[in-house]
């Protein structure tokens, strides 16, 4: 035994003495603007030994004693060279220099994000702001929500519709973070533009699946909204000329290499989108987004994001509508140690609606608002290691309306809908661990407590029951109120307590290839009371409580990635099933009703499917083709074996249940003068629902539906092309300019948004009439920096 | 209330968005029987007319009416049976007895099956005044307001027509939810010229009816949309008590009217 002992000592001291292994670390930043660079690649000349940098920028390689040359390339960067000497653990901060001074919007971002074979995160796609400039698109106007739409997985229920779908998913479901601020409306125009400044933005990234324990509160996906820091070195204005809007972007900096600054703006111009109506009238949006960063020392920094943006109508002074968000954002990011660093955020997020309709003689507004503290914590605990945990708490309020007379005729009455609070916490963790050269497994828990806070009234009925059914007309009816409870609203009423597993695999099967599985359990408290199959500004959000379950979701995927020469292939299965989804009664009021829960069903939906994705990021052409084939539908069954539910308990297609969804997208550099793109998107038609046949009533043209979405409108497909004009591409100070040219829907296909079915007013023809949104749409912008 | 909100879903009507008409293969069922039952009390009067028109569902394209004239059709009020008649027109008629708090019931034999509804009077209240107003959506539209005012107790619903020459009949409902006790004026506009004579009527309904009827009207007007709510068919309130699967459309309902008319200036 003692023999045996000593033995296996001498072996370690063996392994010390002659081989004994030094660390070299570091971080890589930009010189542009101090911004960590992700997916750089160091090498180690003459070894096979390497590393990938983090989203810190960090690197970390273990070697023998000796002299060697550290290499860090990075695509759109001058290649770095320094030699080292190794006997003792090392550590460099390397600046990488940008390679062109092209008129690029985003100078740091071309990030050359191959594939990431070893790390278990799946179903996550990336997509930065050069791309999206390169994307032609509607008017020329760059849209980042619309080119995520290009991504496999990702669709919107219809052309010019606000939000997106993400792998089955309803649009209620996407947490979208500004900055790590979650944001609750995402477009201008009822969806025509998304709301940001596509230059104030430095990149987006989307979890389809596999989502982190660091978020939670929406049950299909992520999407992570990076604004830009402004330039430490230099003042740069940027800006456009274009034919929906012109935008401006001033950034550099207040202190040189301390403090730095980023102002966009953006602003439609008036009149525009109404060409039915001239002045005094008036339609537009603007936004502004802001970042404000601050490097005390390269231990500490501090960071402030903002955000607003409205669109306003005003026809007359009789209909005027306001809407829009605000995001306000404060992170303090602390490193402790070359392990350890920390961030602590807080936010606040604000969504307005009002409405002035004076011929009818009301006022209205409604919105959300969430006041968010976040403390979290990143450490290596060693080299097979790593630990992301934290807390996160929010407290939100909801109005879901107020209304009172807009003038002395009105006989509207003055009356606040009851407004809702609720207070959400949660603790989660997780850890990447390298199980062997391999196998590495990311895992986490989420705990999270969603408590409901009292409020002024809550509606009472017989049996709990705010829905009854009438058996003899098979219909649901509003139950009556037979009584109001009063509740403080420092108490707490209700308390949901979740535990969320997530679990995420990669399996290495050779250099080139690997095998990855991912298993998720999200639930959502917040739910956005819709029945229109595309979200528009006037919904209300809802949190869980007495009457509305939590959404509760298990996503399972699997997924083969492998890296050819010049592209990255990635495809993936998934499942995705949820509980409590709502849906709406036939003829449900969802606006100004004080009781949303005599209207409400719950049911399930679930979605399936797989991803193919294919990208090349490398050379003179770029871009990727995306397929998809998925299913994505819903169920409303009765709640006893009486009730008929929703379409008599059949499940449904949801409105955004695609089958086939292709998208490829290519851009292609001439020359150093002439960049050209092209888009081509094919999809099967949005499900619709049709009549079966006629009536009169009352001097009404009603048709007689059939079964909920049961049919289909004509498959979508569109090309578009877009030429990027660099006149003096070698200019790299002063006046830069470059033309933008883009054709959309270059075939003019009348792509149809809907079908209408009804009798022609002026000619009494009984018709079905197809509105399609955009034909063919050539447009021209001129971008420009000095 | 809500329709007033979906007005605003009007406005992203864009610059290069198009409409045309195509063709569209659709699926035919069997027809239903489709039943428009409407018993009018004018003003505060001890009887009214009673009126059923009987259709069928007709292939979604197809112009044509198709009357059902081969039915028997009678009210029940008080324990007393009326038979109506469509001897002398389309409709089924009879002049029955207005009563407050009593059940109503309809009943239909038609092909050897029977249908059933019941409902009972709903009251409502005059017009006060009516007076025009250019505060519309539009300079060259004339709004006509016609002021009433809502009994204190909540929970009554309405039902409004109108009817200027030269323009389809416009038919609305709504509920007092929000204008609870007060005076409130309907809203109508059209391009209206100086002379021209608009018929205004309002009807006491059920909530039920009104929910229906709202379904109903942004059904026939706005369907399909990205921005429209789910079509479905529309449940009324009579039941095939022979074979409950085969449910008939329309609605049996029992009114109390006031009319009005104005003209232009």
């Amino acid at each position: 035994m003692c023999k045996h002992f000593l033995l296996f000592f001498s072996l370690i001291f063996f392994q010390v003495g002659f081989s004994q292994n030094y660390r070299v670390s570091g971080v890589v930043k930009s010189t542009t603007d101090n911004f960590p660079v992700l997916g750089a690649n160091v090498t180690i000349k003459s070894t096979s030994k390497g590393d990938v940098t983090n989203l810190d920028g960090e690197f970390s390689i273990r070697l023998k004693e000796g002299e060697y040359t550290l290499l860090v390339s990075y695509l759109g960067f001058k290649e770095y060279t320094q030699k080292i000497y190794l006997n003792k653990d090392l550590s460099i901060n390397i600046f990488l220099e940008s390679e062109s001074q092209s008129l690029e919007e985003v100078i740091i971002t071309k990030t050359n994000d191959r594939l990431k074979l070893k790390k278990p995160q799946m179903s996550v796609n990336k997509i930065t702001t050069k791309d999206i400039a390169n994307i032609p698109s509607v008017l020329g106007e760059p849209d980042i929500i619309k080119a995520i739409t290009l991504l496999p997985g990702v669709t919107n229920s219809s052309e010019g519709a606000g939000g997106f779908h993400v792998r089955g998913g309803a649009a209620d479901q996407n947490l979208v973070l500004l900055d790590g601020t979650s944001i609750y409306n995402d477009s201008h125009l009822f969806g025509i533009f998304s709301i940001m400044h596509p230059g104030a933005v430095k990149d987006l990234t989307l979890y389809k699946g596999g989502i982190p324990s660091k978020y939670g509160g929406r049950v299909s996906s992520v999407l992570e909204i990076n604004q830009r820091k402004g330039n430490f070195d230099q003042l740069n204005i940027d800006g456009s000329i274009g034919l929906v809007s012109s935008k401006l972007l001033f950034e550099g900096p207040i202190k040189k290499d301390k403090t730095s600054f980023l102002v966009a703006g953006r602003s439609s111009y008036a009149h525009l989108f109404l060409k039915l109506i001239d002045n005094p009238n008036s339609a537009y949006f603007y936004d502004i987004n802001t970042k404000l960063s601050h490097i005390f020392d390269e231990n500490n920094e501090l960071e402030f994001s903002g955000y607003f943006g409205r669109d306003v109508f005003n026809i007359d002074d009789s209909f005027k509508n306001t809407y829009g968000s605000s995001v306000a954002k404060i992170d303090w990011t602390h490193r402790f140690n070359s392990t350890t660093n920390s961030k602590l955020s807080l936010g606040l997020s604000d969504y307005y609606f009002g409405l002035t309709l004076d011929f009818i003689g009301f006022n209205y507004d409604s919105g959300i608002r969430d006041y968010s503290l976040r403390y979290q914590l990143n450490s290596k605990v060693s080299d097979k290691i790593d630990l992301e945990y934290g807390l996160q708490s929010n407290y939100y309020t909801f109005n879901p309306g107020y209304i009172e007379p807009s003038n002395e005729n009105s006989g509207i009455i003055t009356k606040q809908f009851t407004k809702k609070y609720a207070w959400q916490n949660a603790f989660y963790a997780s850890a990447e661990q390298k199980i062997s050269e391999k196998l590495t497994v990311n895992y986490g828990l989420r705990l999270n407590l969603f408590s409901r806070l009292g409020q002024d009234e809550v509606n009472l009925y017989e049996n709990g029951s705010p829905l009854v059914f009438n058996e003899n007309l098979q219909i649901y009816e509003k139950a009556p109120i037979i009584g109001t409870e009063i509740q403080s609203k420092s108490e707490i009423t209700k308390t949901f307590v979740n535990v969320e597993p997530r679990l995420s695999i990669a399996y290495q099967l050779n250099e080139k290839s690997s095998l990855k599985a991912s298993y998720q359990f999200i639930n959502q408290h917040l739910h956005l009371i819709s029945n229109t199959d595309a979200p528009t500004p006037l919904d209300i959000w809802a949190p869980s409580g007495k009457y509305i379950q939590p959404q509760k979701s298990h996503q399972y995927a699997l997924g083969y990635f492998r890296k050819f020469e010049l592209f990255d292939l990635e495809t993936e299965i998934f499942y995705k099933s949820i509980d409590n989804r709502l849906d709406y009664i036939d003829g449900a009021d969802l606006i100004a009703n004080d009781a949303i829960e005599q209207v409400l069903l719950s049911g399930r939906a679930r979605a399936y499917g797989f991803e193919i994705l294919l990208k090349k990021n490398i050379g003179k052409f770029t871009g990727w083709l995306a397929y998809t084939f998925s299913k994505s539908e819903q169920q409303t069954p009765g709640r006893t074996p009486k009730e008929i539910g929703i379409n008599n308990g059949n499940w449904y297609r949801t409105g955004w249940d695609k089958p086939h969804d292709i998208s490829i997208t290519g851009s292609y550099q001439w020359n150093a003068k002439w960049k050209s793109n092209a888009n081509f998107v094919f999809q099967t038609g949005r499900p619709s629902t049709f009549p079966y046949a006629k009536y009169y009533f009352e001097g009404q043209t009603v048709p007689d539906y059939g079964p909920r979405n049961a049919n289909r409108l004509p498959a979508y497909h569109r090309l578009d092309f877009s030429a990027i004009y660099t006149p003096k591409p070698e200019k790299t100070k002063g006046w830069q300019g470059e033309w933008v040219f883009s054709i959309y829907n270059v075939y003019n296909r009348r792509n149809a948004a809907s079908i209408n079915f009804g009798r022609n007013e002026d000619n009494g023809n009984i018709e079905a009439v197809r509105l399609s949104i955009f034909g063919i749409v050539p447009s021209a912008a001129y971008r420009f920096k000095f | 209330m809500k329709k007033l909100f979906f007005l605003l879903i009007i406005f992203p009507v864009f610059l290069t968005s198009c409409q045309d008409v195509i063709e569209v293969d659709l699926e035919e069922k069997e027809p239903k029987l489709v039943v428009e039952a409407i018993g009018i009390q004018q003003e505060n009067n001890n009887e009214g007319l009673m009126k059923v028109l009987l259709t069928t569902t007709t292939p979604f394209f197809e112009t044509s009416f198709s009357y059902v004239d081969n039915a028997q059709v009678s009210v029940i009020v008080n324990e007393q049976e009326f038979v109506l008649s469509n001897e002398f027109s389309t409709e089924y008629v009879d002049t029955i007895p207005m009563l407050e708090n009593s059940t109503y019931k309809l009943r239909i034999v038609y092909e050897q099956e029977v249908y059933e509804g019941e409902t009972q009077l709903y009251a409502t209240v005059p017009f006060d005044y009516v007076e025009q107003s250019t505060n519309s959506f539009s300079e060259d539209f004339t709004a006509i307001n016609a002021y009433f005012t809502d009994p204190p107790e909540l929970g009554n619903n309405y039902y409004f027509y109108f009817k200027a020459f030269g323009y389809d009949a416009v038919i609305d409902s709504s509920d007092d939810k929000l204008i609870n006790g007060n005076q409130v004026s309907t809203f109508y506009s059209e391009e209206l010229e100086s002379g021209d004579v608009i018929n205004i009527k309002i009807q006491g309904i059920s909530a039920r009816f009104n929910t229906y009827l709202s379904t109903l009207i942004q059904q026939a007007n706005d369907s399909g949309s990205p921005f429209s709510t789910a079509s479905a068919s529309i449940r009324g309130n009579i039941v095939n008590t022979t074979t409950p699967n085969k449910f008939p459309l329309g609605y049996f309902r029992i009114s109390q009217e006031f009319q009005t008319t104005y003209t232009v200036e």
